[in-house]
């Protein structure tokens, strides 16, 4: 396979916009993730479970070479797949992977995004920007930790006052 | 997906943010209550169906009335990548055993920091006496936030 897969180390996934963490980002660009890990749809499911297995992310954009989205790799799709699939370590993601992905864009509202990750059970949303490219990553992580963030600041600060 | 065409930047509520008392939130106000739980002599593919026919992600493992450990899809998933006759597993011996557990008066902040920090996405919550009373997981959590959010997003401006 000549593709590759794209790895970034841990720390170089950051939320983009750290440290200074502004507590009022209302949009996905404020805090999605740019540094992305992505495989492409010929990697094999075996490549995919083991990449997975030895990282700390639970979702891979699955990216077509003009870097238009094919599609999301979870440890949701590998776990359904291995209860109904026999010979798994064969098939590529592509016919592991979810293809019907709901996107949001860079200026999509938080609340919003937050919304939809709830309605449908998902923990990650690719980013797509007006040219049709993958431009970033948002997960629940990244809502988790600006939330964080305003709980910690509401603990130090007075009733009634605004951050 | 409905377009935002807010120019200002909002500030948030802190008045939505606390009980009458002027507190913030803990662990107790957010958790789910309902929790399942799964004997350590369960096997590997139990948790897998539970798992996969489930909306949830993560199982206490009780043994006598006391959390002994804890499994979640990652272990699931670990054990799925290393095992070969993983189906014959018992759920004691890829559980996460000593698993971090919060109190139900823990802070918020308190918790969500402990849970990035571990880079988990379930706390069990323990009540004084020793019992699980409920789990902190990123969804409950992540449906606080939101509530927020909307509730910033319809304020008046």
């Amino acid at each position: 396979m000549e593709e590759r897969i794209e790895v970034t180390t841990p720390d170089q996934r950051t939320v983009s916009s750290s440290p200074e963490f502004n507590l009022s980002a209302t949009r996905v660009a404020d805090i999605m993730t740019t540094n992305l890990i992505t495989l492409s749809p010929h990697h094999t499911f075996g490549e995919a479970v083991q990449l997975m297995a030895n990282s700390p992310f639970r979702h891979f954009l699955v990216v077509h070479a003009d870097r238009t989205l094919a599609g999301v790799f979870s440890d949701r799709d590998v776990l359904r797949a291995l209860g109904r699939t026999p010979n798994w370590q064969a098939k590529a993601v592509s016919g592991v992977m979810t293809r019907y992905v709901v996107t949001v864009n860079p200026k999509t509202p938080l609340s919003l995004a937050a919304t939809e990750m709830l309605k449908r059970r998902i923990n990650c949303l690719p980013v797509i920007g007006d040219d049709q490219k993958v431009c970033g990553i948002i997960t629940s992580t990244d809502l988790l930790k600006i939330y964080q963030k305003m709980q910690a600041s509401l603990e130090f600060t007075q009733p009634g006052t605004a951050i | 997906m409905k377009e935002d065409t807010r120019e200002t930047a909002p500030t948030w509520s802190m008045e939505n943010q606390r009980d009458s008392t002027g507190k913030t939130h803990c662990v107790a106000d957010v958790m789910t209550r309902e929790v399942v739980s799964l004997s350590p002599q369960h096997n590997f593919a139990d948790a897998v169906n539970l798992i996969a026919n489930r909306h949830f992600r993560h199982f206490v493992v009780v043994d006598n009335g006391r959390i002994v450990g804890i499994v979640s899809d990652r272990d699931v998933l670990r054990g799925l990548a290393r095992t070969d006759n993983w189906q014959k597993k018992e759920v004691g011996e890829f559980m996460t055993v000593d698993p971090i557990t919060v109190k139900p008066n823990m802070s918020l902040a308190t918790a969500i920091a402990k849970m990035l920090a571990k880079r988990i996405n379930c706390l069990p919550v323990i009540a004084d006496d020793g019992t699980v009373c409920g789990i902190l997981t990123s969804t409950d959590l992540l449906k606080s936030y939101q509530q927020v959010l909307e509730s910033v997003d319809l304020q008046p401006r």
